[in-house]
This record gives structure tokens, sequence and C-alpha cells, in this order.
């Protein structure tokens, strides 16, 4: 197992931009956001389309979907635990891959978590969402 | 007076030096500051102060009265703080007023009228009452004690006073300056006597221009160059006075993005933007046949230029919205603008901090220790040429074989720039009577007069001395009073020298300015009274003035560590909700 490494940066409140690299065990998700399906009419090309070798009566036309990721930080001081924490806030969250290469995302405002390791060392954990839909064809 | 600025948005960036002192009273019912062996304000200075009295709390207007006492009232137009009780207070004295503040809070300006609602202007010096009224056609002929200030049909007075005619009343015919007849049926038993009558001035609103932008002496000038902004029309309230926040308007002028490739870097002018007001007043005016809406002089507050940046300081900030703790003055620096404590940095890995500049004309330096193992092993300086005044973001790539970076900026010694050639001077709208622009700038009114301010960019630093050499020509006819020359820093000749002028001749001599706050103009500026006065300016010269490299932020330490290892120990797991781990440590 390796931890996964992930760059970010965010916007401050201050007006300028706060870096961190997170380096606990991250999990992808796939968000899908909206389904298309539709029914084959097998009339036309009855009775094949119903036979033995007939393929579907309903299929997916289109999916939306995007990726998502939940980070979680390696264990953090106070004063990091609570600029870490207005990553939530913040209107401009990027994945830093190099000064030229940067990837907007935007904070689940439902998944942030807080845990308190001990008294003097924190980690918190929350869900980045991907802006862009993974690509897919549209039957 | 007609409107007057009676607030800006200026906030004060506080000395860490506390100071203990006693409010007593006055002897007039005013609250007086006094500090034991004496303080070193005058008028004008500002001093922040804790106590367990709400009305002597927070920023407050110095008034000097002695070398240990001082009044105290909230703003220079304001009244002073009344006397409760003795009161043990701490206070802080501001070392720079300034006008840096976030874009996403009010940013406040309050202007007064003593036009409107009340006319007090005209009631105090032109006081006129009601000597005889009669019938006329129905309505009320009023016969005044003096003439109104050019009365027209369709025009409007108010009868001011305390009773059931009180209010605004419009003439529908003047039949002589002294006697009008108004829209108020007869009625023999009218009493005026309790009122006085003035114009009123119907329709009455005070126009503000919002300009944003970048200052002429602003390297990125050409990028975001000033501009009209936007245009509010506000009317006074019960007070005539009128407070507005031009913030949402200035928002405009700002990006939220994360451009790293800004042709402006390392200025993130997306993230700022300067401003200034103009103001003028408005109301009906009636020819006596149509009402038209008449629009005064404008008056041009850019002598005062604010700052805008993209940021929002939380509640209970001891400055509201101001960036005081962000800028620099003095001993007293400036804090980056990040939250982290001891912001953490990748070895090869893009990282920037941001800081607040506010300097136009001065290169800076950013010195970067680094160390390891509490050993200095080398130090890199980065120069920054000429950023001007901004958000300047500071871009780096930590290396390997260091565990912390401090960081620190200071500006390199300067060596003044010369007063522009004088054909290159320009003007404002300060005066009653314009220069004619040339080579030889000339200026020539009569009666009273006052000369719009003569400028040209040129930088001057708070507290810094600057000196400069004038040749002026002068002609007076006619009796001479008060005629003199002034030449000062910043469009309204501030912190300057005046010059008397007692008879025609040559004026030559050496002028030295220490200006209070950073001003961006040199200029001249002439009051005639009431002679005929003709000026030629041959020469106004600075002499060379090298300014000496200081510190303007803070020095801060950045812990540098390498990408995460390999390998951890379970020690170092926690198990997730989602049945994986996490690593804790690496």
């Amino acid at each position: 197992m390796r931890a996964d490494p992930l760059y970010l940066t965010f916007l401050n409140y201050l007006g300028s931009y706060e870096y961190f690299f997170f380096t606990a065990e991250k999990e992808i998700q796939i968000n899908i956001g909206e389904v298309g399906q539709t029914r084959q009419n097998y009339f036309p090309r009855w009775p094949f389309s119903y036979g033995e070798t007939a393929d579907t009566i309903n299929k997916s036309t289109f999916r939306i979907s995007n990726k998502g990721m939940i980070v979680r930080s390696q264990h953090l001081t106070e004063n990091q635990r609570d600029v870490l924490s207005l990553i939530k806030s913040s209107p401009v969250v990027q994945i830093v891959y190099s000064r030229t290469n940067r990837r907007t995302v935007i904070v689940d405002s439902d998944s942030f978590k807080v845990y308190d390791e001990s008294e003097t060392q924190f980690a918190i954990q929350f869900t980045i969402i991907y802006t862009d839909e993974i690509p897919s064809q549209r039957v | 007076m007609a409107v007057e600025l009676i607030a800006r948005p200026i906030g004060h960036k506080l000395s860490v030096t506390q100071v203990t002192a006693v409010i007593v009273d006055d002897g007039t019912g005013d609250a007086i500051v006094y500090v034991a062996g004496g303080h070193p304000l005058s008028d004008g200075d500002y001093v922040y102060i804790e106590s367990n009295l709400e009305a002597y709390n927070g920023f407050k207007y110095v008034d000097a009265t002695a070398y240990d006492y001082f009044k105290i009232k909230d703003s220079e137009g304001g009244t002073f703080i009344p006397y409760y009780q003795d009161q043990d207070i701490t206070m802080y004295v501001s070392v720079l007023e300034h006008g840096w503040q976030s874009v996403h809070l009010p940013i406040a300006y309050e202007l007064e009228s003593d036009l409107w609602p009340e006319n007090v202007a005209e009631e105090a010096y032109n006081p006129n009452t009601v000597d005889s009224f009669t019938s006329y056609g129905g309505n009320t002929k009023l016969n005044l004690d003096k003439a109104l200030s050019d009365p027209t049909a369709l025009s409007f007075i108010e009868l001011v006073g305390t009773g059931v005619l009180a209010g605004q009343y419009q003439i529908l015919t003047v039949l002589q300056d002294w006697e009008v007849v108004i829209n108020l049926t007869y009625d023999a038993t009218h009493d005026f006597s309790p009122y006085t009558i003035v114009k009123y001035y119907n329709s009455y609103h005070i126009n503000v221009e919002v300009w944003a932008g970048l200052e002429s002496d602003h390297r990125w000038f050409h990028v975001k160059p000033f501009e009209l902004a936007g245009t509010l029309k506000l009317i006074p309230d019960s007070n005539g006075r009128v407070k507005f926040s031009i913030h949402e308007i200035l928002r405009g002028y700002i990006a939220t993005r994360n451009n790293l490739t800004l042709n402006t870097l390392p200025n993130n002018t997306d993230f700022h933007t300067g401003f200034y007001i103009k103001y003028s007043e408005g109301y009906d005016v009636s020819d006596g046949v149509e009402i038209t809406t008449f629009t005064g002089d404008q008056t041009d507050d850019s002598g005062f230029i604010g700052h805008a940046v993209n940021s929002m300081m939380p509640f209970k900030s001891q400055g509201s919205g101001f960036m005081s703790d962000y800028l620099n003055e003095g001993s007293e620096l400036a804090r980056w603008l990040t939250l982290f404590a001891r912001p953490l940095a990748i070895v090869g890995y893009f990282f920037d901090l941001s800081f607040i500049n506010r300097y136009n004309g001065i290169d800076l330096q950013a010195t970067i220790y680094k160390r390891a193992l509490g050993h200095l092993i080398e130090t890199e300086l980065i120069l920054i040429e000429n950023p001007g005044s901004g958000v300047i973001r500071l871009p780096f790539t930590p290396e390997t074989g260091f565990d912390e970076y401090c960081i620190r900026i200071d500006t390199l010694p300067l060596t003044q720039n010369s007063v522009p050639p004088l054909s290159e001077f320009f003007q404002n709208s300060s005066g009653t009577d314009s220069w004619t622009l040339g080579a030889t700038p000339n200026y020539s009114a009569s009666g009273d007069n006052t000369s719009n301010a003569l400028l040209a960019p040129y930088t001057l630093l708070a507290g810094q001395t600057y000196e400069f050499t004038y040749d002026i020509d002068v002609t007076l006819t006619g009796a001479q009073v008060g005629d003199e020359i002034r030449i000062g820093s910043g469009q309204g000749l501030q912190d300057g020298t005046t010059i008397s002028i007692p008879s025609s001749g040559n004026y030559t001599g050496t002028i030295m300015i220490t200006p209070s706050i950073d001003r961006n103009y040199i200029g001249i500026g002439v009051t005639g009274t009431p002679s005929s006065i003709n000026v030629d300016v041959n020469s106004l010269l600075s002499a060379a003035v090298v300014i000496p490299g200081f510190q303007i932020t803070e020095q801060i330490c950045i812990d540098i560590v390498q990408e995460c290892g390999t390998t951890f120990t379970n020690d170092n797991l926690r198990i997730t909700e989602g049945q994986q781990f996490r690593e804790l440590e690496s």
C-alpha cells in the first residue's frame, strides 16, 4: 500500500492561496448525476428482436458522471487543522500538478470530519468533486 | 458649503506599544485624556482606546490641548466625546492612516449637505421673516423681510419653524424678490410669526461617481487604468447626511481566480483595485416656465486613493474590514497573507506566498534564509523589480537539502525620481481659476481667487524628507492683502509650505516636505485676494534623495519536507468507515 499524495491549494479569506500536501489514504468515487434509459420497440424486427439472438429490451442512452475523492490528512497541528478546515468555505480549491497545470474541484459541503487523535494531534477528512464529467458516448 | 465629505474609508495601523492614561472631565463636560509624563500626539492623530466605558472605546480622533492632555472625537468632523466618569484606559497610537480594505465588506463614505433637508446655510446667514401677507387670487401673497435669493415661479420655499404652516410651498408668482405668491390658500387667521423663510431645494440629491483602477504612477496603470466604475444618486437623511458603501461596485474590478500566468505577476492585479470618488449636488431649478435639474460643480476626491483587496476579514476583527495588520509602517511590519503559523512546502512542488505592497516605483527584495537542522546553509536574494502597489505573490519551489525556509521582504535603497518637467504638469479642479499649462505654467486671476492645484506625479513616502527649489515670478496689481503660493504634496498640497507674496517680484527658495502619509503628487497652488495676480512658474526641482532600504514584512518560516515515503507501520493506520485504512504519518 502506498500513501498517494494529493497537493491542494485554496483561496483563504485574506486574499491569497494556501497550499497543503495530503499524504494519507484517499478513496476514489464515481458519482452518477443523471441516467438516460429507453425501451426498444421490438416489433419492427419481430421475431428476431425477441428470439434467441435478441440483444436487449431496455438500454442505457447516456450517463452523466463525475469523479470524486475522499481526501484524508496526515496528523495535523491545531493551527493546521484550523486553517485546513477553512477549505470547506473557500470558493476556489484546486489540485496542483504544477505552476501551469491545476484542476479546480468543489469541496462537498456535507463531507467534512475532524478527528482528534490526541490533545495535540488532529486529522481531517473531506470529499472533493471534479467539476468535469467522465467522458462517455450517447446512444 | 453645500456638500462636504465628512468621512472617508480610512483605517489605522496601531503601534504595538501600550500606553496607559486616564480620562477625566475637562471642566466643560467633555472627556479629556491625561497622559502622565506627556504624549507625542498632535491634532489629526488617531488612537485606539480600550476601557470599561463604551463611549470612550474604539478609534478616536485626537485634538491635542496640551503636552499631556488631549480631547477625543469619533472623527475629524465629529463632536467631542462627552465626559461620563473618570476612567483608566489603555490606548494604542495609530502609526499609519490608510485606505486598504476588504472588497467584500463595506467601503463607506459619508457626505453632508447643508442645503437639504434643512437649508441650514441660508437660514443661518440670511434669516428671512414675513412682514405681512394678503390674498392674491385666493392664494397667499407674502411680503418678506428681505429679498429671496433668485426667486422664480415654480420654485419652492420652506417655512421653517414649529406650527401647522411649517413645510414646503411652491412659488406661483414672483412680484418682487421680497414679494411672492405661494400655493397656500389665503386665511386671514394665519400666523407666520413663528417661521423663518428659506429657499427649498426640491428633488435634492447628491451624485457620486465611483472611479476604480490603478494610479498613473503604478507600473501596471495601463492594464487597469482608472475609469468611471459607477454612479450613485443619493438622498441625505433627516440630518443632511448620507452614508454609502461602494464595495459592491468595486467587486466588479476584482477577479477571483488563481491565474499563475497573469501578465502582471508577481503583482496579482486580479485581487486589487484602487478607488476614489467625485461628488456633486443636484436639485430642481426653475426659469419661471420650466423646471429642470441643476447639477453643481463636481468635487474631485482623488487626493485620497483607497485600495480594495479580494479579502473578507473575519467578524470581530479589530480593524473591521481594514487590512491594517497586513501593511507596514516603520518598525511595525506587515503580516503575510497566510493563516498558517508555519506553512508547509514540499521539495520540488510549486509554492507561493502573498503580501501587500503599498508602494509604487520601488524595487523590493525577498530574502530566503535556507536552513537545515537549525543551521543557515544558504541565503537567496530575489529581486522583485518595481511590482507596484497591490497583492504581491512570491513564487518558489523548495529545493532538497533544507528543512526550513525563512522569508522576509525589504525595499531596496531608492534614489528618488526627479520632478517631471513643467510642461508635463497638469491641473485638477480644486480652485476657482485655472492655470495655462506649458513649459512655464501661468496663472492669472483677479478678485478673491484660488488656483487649481498644478500637479505632477511624484512619489513621497511618509516620514521621508524631500527638498525642492522653486523659481516663480509674480506680478500683483491693486491692493495686496493675502496673496500666497503653496507648494505641497498630494492633490490637496498637503504637508507643504505656504509662501507669502507681499509684492511683485521673483521668488526663489528651498522648501522641505515631510509627508505624514504616502503621497503621489507634488504641486503648486496660488491664492490671490483681492488684487489681480499673475504667476509664472519658471522651475520646480527636487534635490536628490536616497531612501535607504527598509523591511516591510515580518519574517515567516516555512517547514520544508520531502515528498512522503512509500512505507509505514501499522501504528500509523486508522481504519476508515469504508473499511479502508488512512495513514496518519509517513
